[in-house]
């Protein structure tokens, strides 16, 4: 008898999952891992933040905990306190309760909710991400059943950096209504930010063509080492009145990759409005994961609503944000602009991993690797055509 | 133009620009509704509201202890203190979550002599839990299954029709819950099977069915699986009790098991939520049996797929704690006694309530309380004795008139069989 499974064909693999898997059999002693956006030491090691470790310690020994189920739409005090973060204490935007949060599953779950509810609640069919733009963003899309997935001009790869007049023209052509996917902060895979001017007239078309911002918001904090200035994105917005998602990670920020702890912060009119949608996502939760994990929510709300320890944790990343080179591109990502066949260059004669868009990952750079990398790049760019 | 005039055309003006604009934006929101009311929560707030000293909660979902406390499992406590001690990092695990998780998962559904293991024919994902698992599943076979047809029995838990539509898949009903007997309809289950389109999927819950607490039993499952097996349907299990139902976690998985033994091909939910109390941690796993290791591979691949838009790779710390309780020895033991132990308060709960409504001097035959297994009963109360219950004695549950037996305690039994016996006598 024919498997019922017999005409599914393989996947193609997740292109950072892959080289990951890769790089951890390769057993060159050299190897370098310059793929998955993850954080490392100086000793190209994974790191837990201290404050993190704290409030963990403090959790297990706290038997007044129970594992109960976490309401739909998260633990209150999380959803609260991750506001917060995005848009600074005591903004007329939480004040008026226009904001409010909904616990996700990772910047990657809050995505999924905002595109969800987006397609099948406002039934927009239309969705705009950046050329380029993190690999998922159109996956998500896709899953959800976006009918039209479109680029905005991004990159200016001959100048390196932002093709300002390429992004206004593309958006000020999308069909009103069009769901608009912006990078917050430390645009990934390119690194290259807006200025604030730049910004400001991007939000001017996206108002004028009543588009649907939905900000990707990442790396606040783990940017430029202050919440304040990698948090300008939303409150700009927030400032002008608009009306607009965003899709917050502390993955990064928080070190807390693997507990999966995300945002979805919804800015609407009025705080009834807020209230509506908020019940219309509470309602797409349940019919995908029914609630969320509660163990990485339960540190980020411990560490956020206690002072010292939030102080602590500003401390820990400025820390993160320092070890990581800047110069005008910003935040964990660079492009470098080299090519797959250079990648694959890369790869093959130095066992140095990086993605084949060329973007690689500065904070597995360390003192000691970061000669031969940059040795082994001239050499893929000069030996290696693109 | 005078002054005025110009004045009143440029706020007129100004009017036209402004009001699109906020007609525009209202059109954004004006079609959100605010949406449904969740029933069991409805129930859970009506009860907080109460003053009345003796009320009861008999709508929760999670197992209490028998002072009516959540209950956090001894070897569970032990394993997340050893975790805290072992120093873990937060990386990423893969899309399909932490390996040592799924596959101590689906030795414990299994057995681990089951050759599917050693053959690695599983398609295995580490979930969110028993409903992320659904998830799953649902999207896979909406995507990839011929059929876009999966049956329920009826009924079924709240949430199964609205995962599998979400995810694209339609939904029909075959005949389970006999509410003349408070038992399974054998009769009617098998009619409705047998004429169900040849593959079309068809969801079981593996033990302790939700909302009913009627299981099949064996021969009934011989039976059951072997019209599933003529009929040339996909069983797609359901397991969110296992060991919590009967006390013994082997039991629990006879039919899942029975059919897999039987060469039938089978998808299954895994949840430990009740079963290991991690419910908040959200620990599940989905699997698919395939004919293959070549077959598992493809599958494996395009569940991932699947997964990474919907949260990208799973939280581990309550996959630890699992992962954990069930491969290491001494923690696995304490756990088979704390899980039997959850079992054993409802079973007990269970005989009492019983043996306290025949003490009480009801003449109706309550046998079904204590042949229903697991976390739910369905008493076969009508609404009108369900509203008599909420209003009289303060004791709250869902006008199908399933109550929770998790919600009952040494303490309060007595009060519930006064209680319902005078609504029904």
């Amino acid at each position: 008898m024919t498997s019922v499974f017999s005409n599914v064909q393989t996947a193609p693999s997740i292109e950072v999952f892959a080289l990951t898997e890769q790089f951890k059999k390769d057993s060159n002693p050299n190897k370098v891992n310059l793929t998955v956006g993850a954080y490392r030491t100086e000793e190209c090691k994974p790191w837990v933040l201290p404050v993190v470790k704290t409030v963990e310690a403090q959790l297990a020994a706290d038997d007044t905990l129970d594992k109960e189920y976490l309401p739909v739409t998260g633990l209150p005090d999380f959803c609260a306190s991750a506001v917060a973060v995005c848009f600074g204490e005591g903004h007329p935007v939480l004040l008026s309760q226009r904001a409010d949060g909904i616990q996700a599953l990772g910047g990657t779950g809050a995505l999924r909710l905002g595109y969800d509810f987006l397609r099948c609640i406002l039934g927009r069919d239309t969705i705009y991400v950046s050329k380029p733009t993190w690999g998922n963003h159109k996956g998500i899309a896709q899953q959800c059943g976006y009918p039209n997935v479109r680029e905005y001009r991004y990159w200016l790869a001959s100048g390196r950096c932002l093709d300002e007049q390429g992004m206004l023209e593309d958006l000020t052509a999308a069909p009103e209504g069009s769901v608009i996917v912006l990078h917050g902060v430390a645009h990934n895979p390119t690194g290259c930010d807006p200025t604030p001017e730049q910004w400001e007239k991007i939000l001017a078309v996206i108002k004028q063509r009543n588009l649907f911002p939905l900000i990707d918001l990442a790396y606040q904090g783990f940017a430029s080492g202050d919440l304040d200035r990698d948090g300008r994105v939303p409150r700009l917005f927030a400032d002008h009145n608009m009306e607009f998602f965003v899709a917050q990670s502390f993955s990064k920020n928080f070190g807390l990759y693997n507990e999966r702890v995300g945002n979805l912060a919804i800015v609407t009119q009025s705080a009834e409005i807020t209230g509506r949608v908020k019940s219309q996502v509470r309602n797409i939760i349940r019919k995908t994961w029914s609630n969320p994990p509660s163990h990485g929510a339960r540190v980020v709300a411990t560490v956020l609503r206690n002072p010292a320890l939030a102080a602590e944790w500003r401390e820990n990343i400025k820390r993160m944000a320092e070890r990581i080179h800047i110069t005008d591109q910003i935040g964990m990502f660079s492009y470098t602009g080299l090519s797959a066949a250079q990648a694959e260059y890369l790869r093959t004669n130095y066992a140095i991993y990086i993605m084949s868009d060329g973007r690689i990952n500065m904070s597995g750079l360390t003192s000691k690797t970061v000669d031969r990398v940059a040795q082994a790049m001239h050499e893929a760019v000069t030996k290696c055509s693109a | 133009m005078n002054s005025l005039v110009q004045t009143n055309a440029y706020s007129l003006l100004k009017a036209c620009r402004i009001m699109p604009l906020a007609s525009r934006t209202k059109a954004h929101w004006a079609s959100v509704e605010m949406g449904p009311p969740d029933p069991i929560l409805g129930v859970t707030e009506a009860f907080k509201r109460d003053k009345n000293p003796k009320k009861m909660n008999l709508g929760v979902g999670a197992y209490r202890d028998d002072t009516g406390k959540p209950f956090v499992l001894p070897s569970v406590r032990k394993a997340e203190e050893q975790l805290m001690a072992q120093k873990l990092d937060k990386e990423y695990a893969g899309i399909v979550g932490l390996p040592e998780f799924t596959k101590a998962a689906v030795e414990l559904a299994l057995g681990s002599a089951n050759p599917i293991l050693s053959e690695g024919r599983n398609a295995s994902a580490q979930s969110i839990s028993g409903t992320g698992a659904l998830r799953i599943g649902a999207a896979f076979f909406a995507k990839f299954y011929p059929s876009k047809t999966v049956w329920f029995p009826k009924p079924t838990w709240g949430n199964h029709n609205p995962v599998f539509g979400h995810a694209g898949m339609s939904v029909k009903q075959y005949r389970y819950y006999d509410p003349a007997t408070c038992g399974f309809d054998a009769a009617g289950c098998l009619d409705d099977v047998s004429k169900i389109p040849e593959g079309d999927v068809i969801l079981l819950h593996a033990c302790a069915h939700n909302p009913t607490g009627v299981d099949p039993r064996q021969e009934q499952w011989r039976e059951l699986c072997d019209v599933i097996k003529r009929r040339k349907l996909y069983p797609f299990f359901d397991m969110a009790y296992q060991g919590f139902a009967s006390g013994c976690v082997d039991t629990d998985a006879w039919a899942v098991r029975h059919f897999l033994s039987e060469g039938l091909p089978a998808a299954l939910c895994q949840s430990f939520a009740k079963n290991m109390g991690l419910y908040g941690e959200r620990v599940g796993a989905f699997s698919i049996f395939c004919d293959s290791q070549e077959e598992r591979d493809r599958v494996l691949s395009q569940m991932k797929i699947l997964i990474r838009p919907m949260y990208s790779n799973p939280p581990v710390h309550g996959a630890r704690i699992a992962a954990a309780v069930l491969t290491q020895p001494e923690l696995r033991q304490a756990w088979l006694s704390d899980v039997k132990g959850m079992a054993d308060r409802i079973i007990g709960m269970r005989t009492q309530l019983t043996e306290l409504l025949a003490k009480e001097g009801s003449k109706k035959n309550w046998q079904h309380i204590i042949d229903q297994i697991g976390m739910f009963c369905f008493t076969g109360l009508k609404p009108e004795q369900v509203e008599r219950l909420i209003k009289e004695f303060s004791i709250y549950l869902t006008k199908d008139g399933r109550i929770s037996v998790a919600g009952i305690s040494s303490n309060n039994v007595a009060y519930l069989a006064h209680a319902i016996h005078q609504v029904t006598k």
